[in-house]
């Protein structure tokens, strides 16, 4: 989904605590009234929030599964038609839910800003929460005719993406029965670190009641062959294509849970096809949202790599053997009617074993 | 001094006053005239030195009357540039401009009096003074300020380029007056200099000619933002500098079909007129028509756009954020 319209109606504060050492859990010092942001607050504010869901790694669709009496989603679907003077109190269930969800010591406190508005074109209703831890920071300002540096012990949402997360629930369609007609996407820097469970899952899992999206194996495979199509069509060079392909062919088997297209771009594409491999990526629906990488529905594709030279001369090979024992370099060849051929150097670091 | 002389210059002094009319008010009616043609924006540029009159003062009226062997039955009458006005443009192209608006005037009635390109026709192997010159003259009695200018009053307009006039200015009171006869060597070098001049006057021809390819992509651009602006977002757009720093970054990603292209993005995003609407009140850059072709240019490369652009980060990064994207971190 793109976020974009984002527009944030109503945004309520509270601030959940770290467990303490016997691991009790400490009540959230809950708000109970709506913030009234400056314009240019909320336009940070927004900021932010599209900063984080767009086209990152860890900006991740997920599958809403619970749904029940004081779920996430069923507190989200009654915020979303509170009115105002309900929307603080109805908001502070969440509160109380993240600060169950917190069940370790290790998860430290936050501020909880739970807020509504609409996103999409046509504009869907939405619900969304981001936990902000807080750091220190300075500020100076001038204080009658001497600057002063203040020490601020909690500032929160700077662009520091790592110290906060979000978790936004949109409807779609209002008639639909719990949780169809409802998406559910979070942001975590936690969901790519390797130990995503741990760290990530009483986020997503227990507190917004969601799960990893199943969809990884199919969108894996959508986007090694819509990736390859593009490369193979790509007025590229023969050698920069074949860089890209070692590239995707490396990129899908990296460790990182999730990945996106754009990631791939950045790392694998030169600059000049960037942005016409986003348009080409869009135009066949691939999501710019994260993906779960899981390549366990590739088949055959990533055995084996078949390059062609001219008509008639083929090499195949696995991808490791391909990138590590093979070396391949174009070279000058003999001129034929008085132009000037490209041959092809290539270098086995094995010998001749057999012919099939 | 004889009688003639007298006579005049008594005639001159009576009617100075109507010609000094006469001349300001053929320099306003040209002024007027070629701003109508090609507008008020172009012809603050197309006058290089503000268009004046002058009327003749009585030592060179009389010396030209009597003096230089022009054997004038009715002198006064005869002297056709006892006022005269000048007119100086940039290019050889815009002296036509000017002609033209000098053979529209309803007010009175051009002669052509001497034309440096039929002159060169004439005598192609010569380079010498080179200007168009024209005689107007009242076609009825007419009233200028507080003063009654009498039907068929003369007035020369002479009409040339930046370098003709620097060439005019060089030699008019020198090589030309019958009372220096210049050294050979001094007119050889005049005439080098206007050839110059000519060969120059090409050249700059074709820097303008160039010059006009080269913007024609961004004004036809600035052109379909200005309309388009309007029509999205219902208010009257503000262009300043930043609009053409804008269209001169963005229209490297502008194609054939852009215009249809650019409807299309608008439409499917109608919720952008609502935020620049939003905007627009407080900041500059919201009442720049180029913004709209800024948001369909993100969405359509997101990742080049804010390399070598004229807008900083803070200023992109809500434009990207209504489309749901994020600016990128690195610039490539």
């Amino acid at each position: 989904m793109l976020f974009e319209n984002l527009r944030v109606r109503r945004v309520v504060v509270h601030e959940v605590f770290q467990r303490s050492a016997d691991r009790t859990a400490r009540a959230p010092a809950v708000g109970d009234a709506l913030e009234a942001l400056s314009a240019e607050a909320m336009g940070a504010f927004q900021l932010r929030l599209t900063d984080a869901l767009a086209a990152q790694n860890q900006s991740l669709q997920m599958r809403i599964v619970k749904h029940d009496r004081g779920s996430f989603l069923d507190v989200a679907s009654t915020l979303m038609s509170s009115t105002d003077r309900e929307f603080p109190g109805t908001s502070q269930a969440l509160a109380e839910k993240l600060t169950d969800a917190q069940d370790a010591r290790r998860i430290p406190g936050g501020m909880l800003v739970v807020f509504d508005g609409t996103v999409g074109a046509p504009a869907a209703p939405f619900v969304g929460v981001i936990k902000a831890e807080t750091q220190p920071g300075f500020r100076r300002s001038q204080a009658a005719e001497r600057t002063i540096i203040e020490f601020l012990q909690d500032v929160f949402l700077t662009p520091a993406t790592r110290l906060y997360k979000v978790g936004m629930m949109v409807r779609h369609d209002a008639d639909a029965t719990r949780p169809e007609g409802w998406e559910a996407f979070v942001f975590d820097s936690n969901i790519s670190a390797s130990n995503r469970e741990a760290a990530a899952g009483y986020f997503y899992g227990r507190f917004l009641g969601c799960a990893l999206p199943s969809s990884g194996p199919y969108e894996t495979a959508k986007f090694f062959d819509l990736t390859k199509e593009f490369v193979r069509r790509s007025a590229l060079e023969p050698e920069a294509k074949r860089d890209a392909i070692d590239g995707l062919y490396s990129f899908v088997r990296e460790q990182e849970p999730t990945f996106t297209a754009g990631a791939f771009a950045e790392r694998h594409l030169p600059p000049e096809v960037r942005d016409p491999y986003d348009a080409y990526m869009r135009s066949k629906q691939f999501t710019p949202n994260a993906v779960v990488r899981d390549v366990s529905q590739m088949g055959t594709r990533l055995r084996r790599r078949r390059l062609k030279f001219g008509a008639d001369v083929e090499l195949s090979a696995s991808p490791d053997v391909l990138a590590s024992k093979v070396q391949i370099r174009p070279i000058p060849g003999d001129e034929v009617d008085g132009r000037p051929q490209q041959w092809t150097e290539i270098i086995v670091h094995a010998p001749l074993t057999g012919e099939q | 001094m004889s009688d003639r002389e007298t006579a005049l210059l008594d005639r001159w002094r009576c009617e100075r006053a109507m010609y000094h009319a006469w001349g300001s008010f053929v320099s306003e009616t040209i002024v007027t005239g070629i701003r109508r043609v090609i507008g008020d924006d172009e012809a603050k540029l197309f006058f290089r030195i503000p268009v004046a009159w002058r009327v003749k003062d009585e030592a060179s009226l009389l010396a030209k009357a009597f003096h230089r062997g022009k054997n004038y039955t009715d002198p006064y009458a005869e002297i056709e540039d006892k006022v005269g006005c000048r007119v100086v443009v940039l290019f050889s192209e815009e002296i036509r401009t000017v002609e033209g608006v000098l053979q529209d005037c309803s007010s009175w009635a051009a002669t052509l009096a001497r034309d440096f390109e039929h002159e060169r026709a004439r005598r192609p192997f010569e380079f010498d003074y080179q200007s168009l010159h024209y005689i107007v003259r009242a076609k009825v009695e007419l009233r200028y300020g507080e003063v009654d200018i009498a039907p068929d009053t003369p007035c020369e307009i002479q009409v040339r380029t930046l370098l003709q006039h620097a060439y005019s200015e060089l030699t008019h009171d020198t090589i030309y007056k019958p009372n220096v006869q210049a050294e050979p060597q001094v007119k050889r070098a005049a005439a080098k200099s206007m050839a110059l001049i000519e060969a120059t006057d090409d050249y700059f021809t074709q820097v303008r000619a160039r010059i006009t390819a080269a913007q024609a992509p961004a004004l036809q651009l600035a052109v379909t933002a200005d309309q388009l602006y309007r029509e999205f977002t219902g208010l009257e757009p503000e262009p300043s500098p930043l609009n053409s720093l804008l269209i001169d970054h963005l229209k490297q990603w502008v194609r054939g079909d852009f215009e249809a292209e650019l409807s299309a993005f608008l439409k499917e995003k109608s919720y952008l007129a609502e935020f620049i609407r939003e905007r627009a009140p407080t900041q500059l850059l919201y009442r720049q028509p180029a913004i709209i072709v800024a948001f369909w240019t993100i969405s359509q490369a997101p990742r080049s756009v804010p390399v070598d652009g004229p807008l900083s980060d803070d200023e992109l990064a809500p434009l990207y954020s209504v489309l749901g994207a994020r600016l990128p971190d690195a610039r490539a």
